[in-house]
């Protein structure tokens, strides 16, 4: 890909015994916002940590702007940790100018991008409280900015709404959205799928140490089989000799609610026809599209390691 | 390189305004003061010892004829304290000039009167004592002189209470009076304890029989040792008279002592006993104070690592650094803070001292001219620093591999007391920096630094300098390597606790770092 920020080929990592990430590729575009997703344990946060150069892959390759991962280049990233963590005594303005200046820039610029930033994210009355003083959402605005005083060209986010209340979360997304807008390029990771289901251009879905999907949402619909939720009196039964219908999930115990899965290519409305041929009344008939949170579930194996709609 | 001092800057300013780091930063320069002020205060209760506290002690004579020798005893001991308190009054308050030329008998005795001297002791009984001899000495005084006070008899004999004199059994029936129970009366009037019971027998002076000195406290032999050579002195005495000899040219001759005189070159300076000890100790008191601040600035790399580790910044810091730039800023920043301290305490040291004494100021000015002179203090920093970046690295590798403070000092207490007596080692050399023992351990890895930082105070000699350099630098760069593969493996696993022994052995296996 030409305009690739970030290619990874291959890469795997080891701790000891465990196989954390398992030869994995993958290719973030410039300008766009990546979402990696998996269970908990499923090497995101391994895999973000060899992008971001803190430790080294046990094999494969990986590039940033086309380079080694080095100083030169790792300068050019922004990263906000899944572990949220600041100087605690620390006033807000300085701790947003030190990360800065530690990323590369001067003190006076690192101070007009704190004053800016704190500006722009509603935080201007408490540059100079310490950050003890804070709230938790707060605290995380500020670890926000000190990812993005730089102004880096691929900000790397790590569960980044964890933690925060709903309108934290909105304001975190809008902020993401801003960045992305400005042609920084965003990978994120997370198990929260509705946020990203609304921001990312893209996925790639870790299963234990594994590419399980890389791809766009559209892909990601496509790559499962497609379902249609049926609620009707009659027996349905007949449905599994259709022609389009892979399987057929009869309702539970005093329910009427029946499952159509779909064969790849086939079309919801052969199954409405097919009822309508038999004069069976439907009470409700839902062929929409999978949420990306029936996708993850289907890919990465079951939601019963933290995956939140 | 600017990351790295970033880091290192923000770690020193850090802890140097702490308000833990500033206690510490005090509190040394409060005990310097403390300990400066001990010897005056030791010296007033000394005084108070000198005027007021007494040893009664009575004694049976059952030769009846050396109760008079230590009474004169004790007249000559009172005579020499008083002449020596005289001298010490007069080097002072007393107008030496006028006096030479006003009273030249007195001048001799109380400007250069020797207080071992049994003639001069005798001429201050001649004159009254040393109350009479300061009544004489007023016309003679310098404007605004002290006032002088005698000192007081440290020995008074008082008479045997009766029921102890006539007892068969003297010694017991002195007991509850030496053990404080029942109380003689003194002299003046007044009551105090007995201390000791002298009982001369009668076969005492043939030698058949010793005497028998009695006293609860045996510790405390000042006075045995006083009433023994009163009778020694006496018995010599009556040995020379039977052998025909004369006593008073025997007894003389017995006396006789060369005469030493000990002069200053330095006259200006007149150290006093305890200033011319801490020109002896001073290198070794630096040492200390060096050894003292690498430790405790070591152990507060270790709290600030931890920290970072459990509030996790240390990811975020990995995010914009690498860990060789992380862990070289932590270092960088205890070593700044060390040099802080030493300053600190350097200065507030001479202060103590020169307020305290006065006169050592130009002892405290000597010694440190003579440590900052040529080389030398090139020599100490180096060796400082070498010594602090040894210790202090494998500090940070205990706090990169603890998850909490108590963790890490689990790690670092049981490796402190293991290698403390190794790091001890140059107050073992202290006396002699340049011998044979200080030089072997300047050879040796890990002490080399610590005893080349007490070494470098005495001017060694190039070669040893130049050896202890090299094998100071291939340890600290070998224990570095080791540190920072347990420094990158251990910083982001926030929840591993190892034991001191699991961490040994991670620190010195050859896996691969992660």
């Amino acid at each position: 890909m030409g305009d690739a920020v970030l290619e990874l080929d291959g890469v795997t990592k080891r701790y000891g015994g465990f196989l954390a990430v398992d030869g994995v590729s993958l290719v973030a575009p410039r300008g766009k916002i990546l979402g990696l997703l998996g269970p908990n344990g499923a090497g995101k946060t391994s895999t973000l940590r060899m992008i971001l150069g803190i430790t080294p892959p046990d094999d494969g390759r990986i590039l940033l702007f086309g380079k080694q991962p080095g100083r030169a280049v790792q300068r050019r990233l922004g990263y906000l940790p899944e572990e949220r963590g600041l100087y605690r005594r620390m006033r807000t303005r300085d701790t947003i100018v030190y990360f800065g200046m530690l990323k590369g820039l001067g003190r006076r610029r690192a101070g007009r991008r704190a004053d800016a930033l704190l500006a722009e994210l509603g935080l201007a009355e408490v540059a100079d409280r310490r950050i003890e003083a804070l709230s938790k959402g707060m605290a995380q605005k500020v670890q926000l900015m000190t990812a993005i005083a730089h102004e880096p060209e691929l900000l790397i986010l790590d569960e980044p709404f964890s933690g925060l209340d709903p309108i934290n979360q909105n304001e975190l997304e809008a902020a993401i959205r801003r960045l992305a807008k400005g042609g920084t390029t965003i990978l994120f990771s997370t198990h929260t799928m509705s946020h990203a289901e609304r921001l990312c251009d893209r996925f790639v879905i870790l299963r234990k140490g594994k590419k399980a999907f890389d791809g766009t949402l559209e892909d990601a619909r496509a790559a499962v089989p497609r379902t249609v939720k049926i609620e009707a009196d009659g027996d349905l039964s007949f449905l599994r000799d259709v022609k389009g219908v892979a399987a057929l999930t009869p309702p539970p115990e005093g329910s009427t609610h029946w499952e159509v899965t779909l064969a790849r290519g086939a079309e919801p409305q052969v199954v409405l026809a097919a009822c309508f041929e038999r004069g069976i009344k439907l009470t409700r008939f839902d062929s929409s599209p999978p949420t990306l949170h029936e996708v993850f579930v289907s890919l990465a194996g079951g939601d019963d390691e933290g995956t939140e709609p | 390189m600017r990351a790295m001092l970033l880091i290192a800057w923000r770690g020193f300013v850090t802890h140097a305004t702490s308000r833990a780091f500033l206690i510490g930063l005090m509190l040394m320069p409060l005990y310097m003061l403390i300990g400066g002020l001990a010897p005056q205060v030791s010296q007033l209760s000394g005084q108070q010892v000198l005027y007021q506290v007494h040893r009664h002690f009575a004694v049976i004579d059952q030769t009846g004829s050396f109760l008079p020798v230590i009474d004169a005893a004790l007249a000559r001991d009172d005579a020499q304290r008083g002449l020596r308190a005289l001298l010490d009054y007069a080097d002072k308050n007393v107008d030496a000039d006028l006096l030479r030329k006003g009273n030249e008998t007195l001048a001799k005795l109380v400007l250069d009167g020797d207080p071992d001297s049994p003639a001069d002791a005798a001429a201050l009984e001649g004159m009254g004592g040393a109350t009479g001899a300061f009544v004489v000495l007023q016309p003679y005084l310098k404007p605004g002189a002290d006032v002088f006070a005698a000192p007081l008899p440290r020995f008074i004999r008082v008479e045997p209470p009766h029921d102890v004199a006539t007892a068969d059994d003297p010694i017991e029936a002195a007991r509850p009076y030496l053990l404080g129970d029942e109380q003689i009366e003194t002299p003046s009037g007044g009551l105090a304890s007995l201390w000791a019971l002298l009982v001369v027998p009668k076969d005492f002076a043939s030698g058949d029989a010793p005497a028998v000195y009695v006293a609860d406290d045996v510790v405390r032999t000042g006075l045995r040792v006083f009433l023994k050579d009163a009778l020694s002195e006496e018995l010599r005495k009556r040995r020379v008279e039977a052998a025909g000899l004369s006593p008073d040219v025997t007894i003389r001759a017995l006396h006789a002592s060369a005469a030493v005189k000990t002069i200053d070159p330095d006259e200006e300076t007149k150290l006093t006993a305890p200033l011319q000890q801490f020109a002896l100790v001073g290198p070794m008191l630096v040492y200390l104070m060096l050894f003292l601040a690498v430790f405790m600035t070591a152990n507060m790399v270790v709290t600030s690592m931890v920290e970072e580790k459990s509030n996790r910044v240390a990811e975020l810091l990995l995010s914009c650094v690498r860990a060789d730039t992380l862990m070289a800023g932590k270092l960088v920043a205890g070593l700044l803070l060390a040099f802080l301290l030493v300053a600190v305490w350097m200065i507030s040291a001479s202060a103590s001292a020169a307020w305290l004494y006065p006169s050592s100021t130009s002892v405290v000015a000597d010694f440190f001219s003579s440590i900052t002179s040529g080389t030398q203090p090139l020599m100490m920093i180096v060796f400082f620093s070498l010594a602090y970046l040894t210790v202090a690295s494998f500090y940070l590798a205990a706090g990169s591999a603890a998850a909490s403070v108590s963790d890490a000092q689990a790690i670092v207490a049981p490796a402190t007391l293991l290698t403390l007596p190794v790091f001890l080692v140059p107050v073992a050399i202290a006396f002699d920096p340049n011998g044979f023992l200080a030089r072997v351990a300047s050879y040796v890895p890990l002490v080399s630094p610590f005893v080349m930082m007490l070494r470098s105070m005495s001017g060694p000699p190039p070669t040893d300098v130049l050896i202890a350099f090299a094998v100071s630098l291939v340890t600290l760069v070998l224990m570095i390597r080791l540190v920072a593969r347990v420094f990158r493996r251990n910083l982001l696993k926030p929840d591993s606790t190892p034991s001191f022994v699991s961490f040994i052995r991670d620190f010195f296996s050859a896996r691969r770092a992660v």
